[in-house]
């Protein structure tokens, strides 16, 4: 690290790291990140910083649409770190780390994702915290007591709890870590606005080492065609009752016409009928499309887990006992080889007219 | 060389959400409900647990040496250690304990991994089905002070150096760690094996097998670190919504019906 950082108390942000492949930073959550970062830091009156790991290849554009958010959140300081691609996860944790031992944070938020997940837990077990993981909801009491609440139990209880008290953590104890949910993230209005006073400094540095314990020997590049269950807007899932691999053939095109992805319960990644990238729930991918179609799914409490965050979800299964129509807003009992077809018929002729 | 895995007996999720499926929703429950309830509820191996497990089974096949399991939690932990074994681990160290919170349970894990075994690998789950903090093997990780590496679906071992394939949704990657090291497993590397019916049959029962060691953990090592504190609110979730039901006669008309709602609903 070349330059000091301000050391004082302070809300910092961890954002995702930009790469040139897969990473965005309007798809990492970054302007919900910044959203709450900078209401929550104004509700306790600390300033806020951000920190950003970033590869060579980002184009401007994209950067400065991000520093300009940054600045409508009141953002002090934003930490821009270079690192290499290809020294991996390691090295980038270990950059991250550095960083934040020299800024002495009281409250760390990141935005739920595989690399958040990796690096808060490694982060607080050098630091001697804990995180919060998938935080739902926050709130401050007395200006400064922070409680975080979060789902548990495979989402059948909430728990709120005392995360700890701001303003006065300066080097006594730990920072406090939180990984902020997707539904936290996307339910908070997006309140940015331009601000007169630009006090945005950004500090540039480069960190090229590489890890120390961890080294990337290669990567592969990412297939575009990789399911991404949890970005899509509509999502057409079979279990079981399918029967077997050739009704996801069916659910496919039903997907296909409607602009969709296709998914299953883990009974049929089980059984072999579609590979586990698809599985939705609990141990799988959790679901926040504007429509999800279950079809021949029990609705057992782990899958429900998954799809708790659609904002619509269709039912169809021959049983109206099963617990899926508990979840569902609209219920179908149906086969589906009978039902799933006449849908597709009525789209294909929409789709003519 | 020595495998060294984590088993965390859980509370069995279905079982607790059938008991409060007919308490009134969006209720608070009192913290000493929550713990009694939990007390009520069976409890199983950690689902997640097995891969870990089957992994270092898979290692030991073949790199030679032993399988150790290590536990921290209530002493009903057994029957997942028992069934850890009739699965093919070689002897297990469980420490008892009430609920503690990741960090006291990652405190206890590290010191029974420092005094009782001499772990070349530690292979834990991605997460635990009851509490999913997603950090348990990064805290014990830097208490040891080993490298630590999640979603692992391959492992092979050189040199004593590691090489490991990490799957996620955005990476897959090749990657070598020095030994000692902890990994988690991702649930997609492999198939655990079920127990064998010799196991079955020389793990059940009451009796603990020598090959368990059971022991109270230090009451000092646990002070303060216990899952439940008097901070916390507990509320059930309500997740049910109002259905509306497709009722027609046949297939082309539900098909239509629910076609039209949803495009009304303005989602289609
Ligand atoms: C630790 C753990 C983690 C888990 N994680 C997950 C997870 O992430 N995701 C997940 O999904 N599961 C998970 N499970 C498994 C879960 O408990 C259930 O076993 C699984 O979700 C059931 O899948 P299913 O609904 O496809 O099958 P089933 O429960 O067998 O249901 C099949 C349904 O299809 C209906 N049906 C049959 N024929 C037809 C037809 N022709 N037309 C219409 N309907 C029909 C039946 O009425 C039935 O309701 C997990 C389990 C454990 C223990």
């Amino acid at each position: 690290m070349t330059k000091k950082s301000v050391r004082n108390p302070q809300v910092l942000l961890v954002f995702e790291p930009v790469l040139s492949d897969n990473t965005s930073l309007e798809r990492s959550f970054a302007k919900e990140l910044l959203t709450i970062g900078a209401s929550l830091s104004a509700r306790v009156n600390l300033p806020l910083n951000g920190l950003l790991l970033t590869s060579e290849q980002v184009g401007e554009e994209a950067r400065d649409a991000f520093y300009s958010d940054c600045q409508a959140s009141g953002m002090q300081e934003l930490m821009e770190i270079g690192i290499c691609e290809n020294a991996g996860v390691g090295s980038w944790v270990e950059a991250l780390s550095c960083a934040v031992r020299e800024t002495s944070p009281e409250l760390i938020l990141f935005a739920s994702s595989a690399f958040s997940s990796y690096a808060a837990a490694v982060l607080a077990g050098e630091l001697g915290a804990k995180v919060h993981t998938e935080t739902t909801r926050w709130q401050i009491h007395d200006q400064r007591h922070l409680y975080l609440e979060r789902h548990v139990l495979a989402g059948s209880v909430c728990v709120k709890e005392l995360a700890g008290t701001l303003g006065e953590r300066v080097d006594a104890k730990a920072p406090i870590l939180a990984v902020l949910s997707r539904s936290l993230l996307l339910e908070e209005p997006s309140l940015l606005e331009e601000k007169a006073e630009d006090r945005l400094q950004i500090v540039r540095s480069k960190w090229e080492k590489e890890g120390k314990t961890i080294q990337l020997i290669s990567r592969e590049p990412l297939l575009r065609q990789d399911v991404r269950l949890e970005e899509a807007s509509i999502v057409v899932a079979g279990g079981r009752g399918l029967g077997g691999p050739e009704g996801f053939k069916l659910l496919k095109e039903l997907a296909e016409l409607l602009g969709g992805e296709v998914a299953a319960s883990k009974q049929a990644v089980n059984l072999g009928w579609i590979s586990a990238e698809h599985q939705v729930g609990q141990t799988g991918a959790k679901i926040r499309a504007d429509l999800y179609i279950a079809c021949g799914i029990s609705g057992s409490i782990q899958h429900k887990a998954g799809i708790r965050g659609a904002k619509c979800i269709v039912a169809i299964n021959t049983d109206p006992k099963a617990a899926i129509f508990q979840v569902a807003d609209y219920g179908v009992v149906a086969d589906i080889y009978d039902v799933v077809p006449a849908m597709i018929k009525k789209l294909k002729k929409q789709s003519r007219r | 060389m020595q495998f060294v895995v984590c088993i965390k007996q859980v509370r069995d999720v279905a079982a607790i959400s059938e008991m409060l499926s007919h308490a009134p929703r969006s209720v608070a429950i009192k913290t000493e409900e929550m713990m009694d309830l939990l007390e009520k509820t069976p409890g199983m191996m950690n689902p997640e647990d097995k891969h870990a497990l089957e992994a270092a089974l898979q290692l030991r096949d073949a790199f030679g040496g032993e399988v150790v399991c290590v536990s921290v939690g209530r002493e009903d932990a057994i029957s997942a250690l028992k069934e850890a074994m009739a699965m093919g681990a070689d002897r297990a160290e469980l420490w008892t304990t009430q609920e503690l919170d990741v960090s006291g349970s990652a405190d206890v894990l590290a010191t029974i991994v420092k005094e009782r075994t001499q772990a070349d690998l530690i292979l834990c789950a991605e997460l635990s089905v009851d509490a999913s903090t997603h950090q348990l093997p990064a805290l014990l990780a830097s208490r040891l002070g080993m490298p630590y590496l999640n979603g692992i679906c391959d492992i092979s071992i050189e040199d004593q150096k590691l090489r490991v394939r990490r799957k996620l949704p955005e990476e897959i990657a090749l990657y070598r760690l020095s030994l000692p090291a902890v990994l988690s497993i991702s649930p997609h590397a492999n198939e655990p094996r079920y127990p064998s019916v010799m196991g079955i049959v020389r793990f059940s029962g009451e009796k603990i097998p020598a090959q368990i060691r059971v022991e109270a953990a230090p009451e000092e090592m646990i002070k303060g670190k216990f899952f439940f504190t008097k901070t916390q609110e507990w509320t059930l979730l309500d997740n049910e919504r109002d259905i509306e039901w497709i009722a027609c006669e046949d297939a082309d008309e539900k098909a239509d019906q629910l076609l039209k709602k949803l495009n009304r609903r303005g989602i289609l």
